[in-house]
């Protein structure tokens, strides 16, 4: 059984950082990550080369990270702490379409540099708000199911 | 040979990035929350910013639009990916997921972007 929190409600946050591991995190699983994180965006700029810059664009959204995180994840937990990771990444991804439509939609009006603070935070709203939806309705069936 | 410069400066702020919002998901409880991280926009940002600094911003936005249809790709192909997971374990299923997802983004593409 994993010792982390997989889920929120009862004891466990539904938000939250643990410092402490960080001291779990070695320096080979951070040079792998930077490793996919660089690989993918080499494909990502190769794909836009030779055929287009718009299809290059999608590559940003290629899921190259999740390998990495899965299976560390589950090499450091279980296989069920990877299954609830992958939920948190459903969310995120929608979250990764906000990125996208913001991104898009402000590039040609507003600076560069404006364009990418209010993209990247379309993307944690939206992932928030989501998130904190998801939660809010699972905790209201579950008190439902108690309360029968 | 001039394409070389960007790219490799793509890969070195790319690396970078996925580092830093792994050490952000890799602290964040509970596990679902983390999960987000694992969709954070990392390679979007590290490239983005390579791209508004050697091309600008009209080619930044052309690449942003094509991202649009990589993230949706990405959320069903993560959808289904907790039963792949599931299934098969994390690195038979994360495959899956990217497997999946580059299917999802060759139709996309076909049928909106091309």
């Amino acid at each position: 059984m994993s010792e982390v929190p997989l889920e929120p409600g009862g004891d466990n946050p539904t938000i939250g950082f643990d410092i402490s591991r960080l001291h779990e995190c070695g320096f080979s699983d951070l040079a792998v990550r930077f490793g996919f994180g660089a690989a993918i965006s080499i494909i990502a700029a190769l794909v836009g080369l030779w055929f287009s810059p718009v299809a290059g664009g999608m590559f940003l959204a290629f899921p190259a990270i999740v390998p990495a995180t899965l299976t560390l994840i589950e090499e450091k937990d279980d296989t069920e702490a990877a299954v609830h990771n992958t939920r948190g990444a459903v969310i995120g991804g929608a979250g990764l379409v906000a990125f996208g439509v913001t991104a898009a939609a402000l590039f040609a009006r507003v600076s560069a540099a404006l364009t990418l603070v209010a993209a990247t935070a379309a993307w944690a709203g939206v992932s928030i708000l989501i998130y904190l939806a998801v939660v809010a309705h699972q905790q209201h069936q579950q008190q439902e199911a108690n309360d029968q | 040979m001039q394409e070389v410069v960007p790219i490799a400066a793509k890969a070195l702020n790319g690396g970078l990035f996925v580092v830093v919002f792994a050490l952000i998901g890799e602290i964040a409880v509970p596990k679902r929350f983390a999960g987000l991280f694992s969709a954070a926009p990392s390679i979007a940002i590290a490239n983005l910013l390579v791209i508004v600094f050697a091309k600008g911003s009209s080619a930044a936005q052309l690449e942003a639009t094509g991202m649009i249809v990589g993230a949706i790709a990405l959320t069903v192909a993560c959808a289904f990916g907790v039963a792949l997971v599931a299934r098969y374990r994390a690195l038979r299923g994360s495959m899956l997921i990217c497997g999946l997802w580059l299917v999802l983004a060759e139709v996309g593409y076909l049928a909106v972007l091309r």
